[in-house]
């Protein structure tokens, strides 16, 4: 967090803030039942600051839902909403450029979460520590440069200490705004 | 924790149907579905039933939930101390009598007492139950907290209650512990051990370690929120974790469905109940039980109806906060629930 202020007080003026929504495919697998899958969905607000120029680092603020497994085989993965902080590193660069329509752009992230999650129906409460890489296509609008619209498919594993493994991908659309103008 | 962002979640849940992404696939695996059905409303052939230590509907309630669970298709065991003190047992499957129905025995051999209970589990369900299987243990009656440290819950069967010292106790040695029903449901070869219990101090059955529940083992109907200390002490767990739980690990030993907190009672009430209270919201599982509208219910929808139940038509009921007898039921944690039918 001390690495985090001192990188945010210098380049403020390039934070970038963003939003991102996604829809979520997870497996999971323990307590001696076999793997079932699980859909989800949520969102993430995040801040970013550049370290270099094609690397900045970042933090979040995740709430997500992951549904119920389905019921065969007469047991089920429970549903939980999760609400998690997250830090990542992020590289991009500039892919190509097309006049009319803006500059693409190709990334990819890595970092690491810590979620709350609580039952669903329940009041019961639980943590685990969460790694993600994730890569992403952005596009930024020649008349706007300081927003970038991003395609993303992060894949994370969630160490569960209840659970043999669990793992998710995802699909996100969001979108972030860089003050200050372009990268 | 309400739903975040829906449409995001129904996306999620959309591309999962749509791609048919049934990577495993457990159409062959079957179950069988047997329970263990108790009530126990007299205690002492002393009083009437109502006059403590007698209470009014745990006969009702175990015969309740045994026409519930035998006419969604369970094999139930059923033995319960009625009103008058007569002591039943029935083993009978959904539609065929497999023994003599009905069994009346005012000596006490025959009720729900310890022994009995352990011999029943034994008796009809040990070589029976496969790894498969759901199981369900059902008790009403009285529970009881000694609180030595680290307490201890008990439910109270038929023979556990005595007059000692001008007053009526629990003797815990007559009574079942929740490590000693851990150890005779251990027993059975399924994981898929599902304890109800419509007592008193019930929710110190419950042995999360891992989880952090938001409403404190008191609440007296308090419905918990998200806050500072519980999301510590989730994350304490985490870091302590040891699937060695005090009472039943959910990681294991069963999933529990507690009428009350560890240290709190619950109750009984008259018309329009005739029921505990938990017990009554509970038999309406069939009807209203599958909250997620997919053909089944799971325990933990059960527990949400019954819970719902109690917090809204119970405790928040007035005369019931000012007599101080709210409650909230509680259930166990872990990443696996079962599918009751």
């Amino acid at each position: 967090m001390i690495i985090f202020l001192a990188w945010t007080t210098g380049p403020i003026s390039a934070l970038s803030l963003g939003m991102n929504g996604g829809a979520t495919f997870q497996i999971a697998s323990g307590q001696g039942f076999g793997p079932k899958e699980q859909g989800g969905g949520g969102a993430d607000l995040y801040f970013l600051v550049p370290v270099v120029p094609w690397l900045r680092i970042g933090t979040s603020l995740r709430l997500y839902e992951t549904l119920p497994s389905d019921t065969t085989g007469g047991f089920v993965y429970r549903g939980y909403g999760t609400g998690g902080l997250g830090v990542f590193l992020e590289a991009e660069g500039s892919v190509g450029a097309w006049a009319p329509v803006g500059t693409f752009e190709a990334g990819g992230q890595i970092g690491a979460n810590a979620d709350w999650a609580a039952y669903q129906y329940t009041s019961l409460f639980f943590f685990y520590p969460e790694v993600m890489v994730e890569g992403f296509l952005g596009l930024r609008f020649a008349g706007l440069p300081a927003l970038q619209v991003r395609l993303s498919l992060p894949v994370s594993a969630q160490f569960r200490r209840d659970l043999d493994y669990s793992f998710s991908a995802a699909i996100g659309l969001g979108a972030n705004y860089t003050f200050g103008g372009g990268r | 924790m309400k739903k975040v962002f829906p449409w995001l979640v129904a996306l999620g849940a959309s591309l999962l149907a749509s791609c048919s992404l049934t990577l495993f696939d457990y159409s062959n695996v079957t179950s069988k579905h047997y329970a263990l059905v108790y009530g126990v409303t007299v205690y002492t052939s002393l009083y009437g039933a109502g006059f403590y230590p007698n209470l009014n509907f745990p006969d009702a309630d175990a015969r309740g939930v045994a026409a519930m669970l035998r006419a969604e298709g369970y094999f139930v065991v059923l033995r319960y101390v009625d009103s008058s003190g007569n002591e039943y047992l029935s083993t009978s499957s959904a539609s065929t009598v497999l023994t003599g129905n009905v069994m009346v025995d005012k000596t006490g051999t025959s009720g729900p007492c310890k022994a009995n209970i352990s011999a029943d589990i034994q008796a009809y369900f040990q070589n029976v139950v496969g790894p498969n299987d759901v199981f369900i243990f059902y008790f009403s009656g009285h529970g009881m907290q000694v609180t030595s440290s680290p307490p201890v819950e008990y439910f109270v069967p038929e023979g556990a209650v005595q007059y000692l010292n001008s007053q009526w106790v629990g003797v815990p040695s007559l009574s079942v512990a929740d490590y000693e029903l851990g150890s005779m449901i251990g027993t059975l070869s399924t994981k898929r051990r599902v304890v109800i219990l419509d007592t008193c101090n019930s929710g110190g059955f419950i042995g999360n370690s891992l989880e952090a529940d938001s409403i404190p083992p008191a609440s007296l109907g308090s419905a918990g929120g998200v806050s500072i200390p519980t999301l510590l002490a989730a994350l304490a767990n985490y870091l302590n974790f040891s699937s060695n739980a005090s009472g039943l690990s959910p990681y294991g030993d069963g999933m529990v469905l507690s009428a009350a907190g560890r240290d709190e009672s619950c109750y009984e009430a008259s018309s329009p109940y005739n029921h505990g209270i938990m017990t009554y919201f509970l038999l309406q599982a069939p009807q209203s039980g599958d909250l997620n509208h997919d053909g089944h219910v799971t325990v933990a929808e059960a527990f949400s109806l019954a819970k719902a139940g109690v917090d809204t038509d119970w405790n928040g009921n007035s005369a019931v906060q000012t007599a101080g007898e709210t409650f909230e039921p509680r259930i166990s944690g872990g990443p696996i629930d079962f599918v009751l039918w």
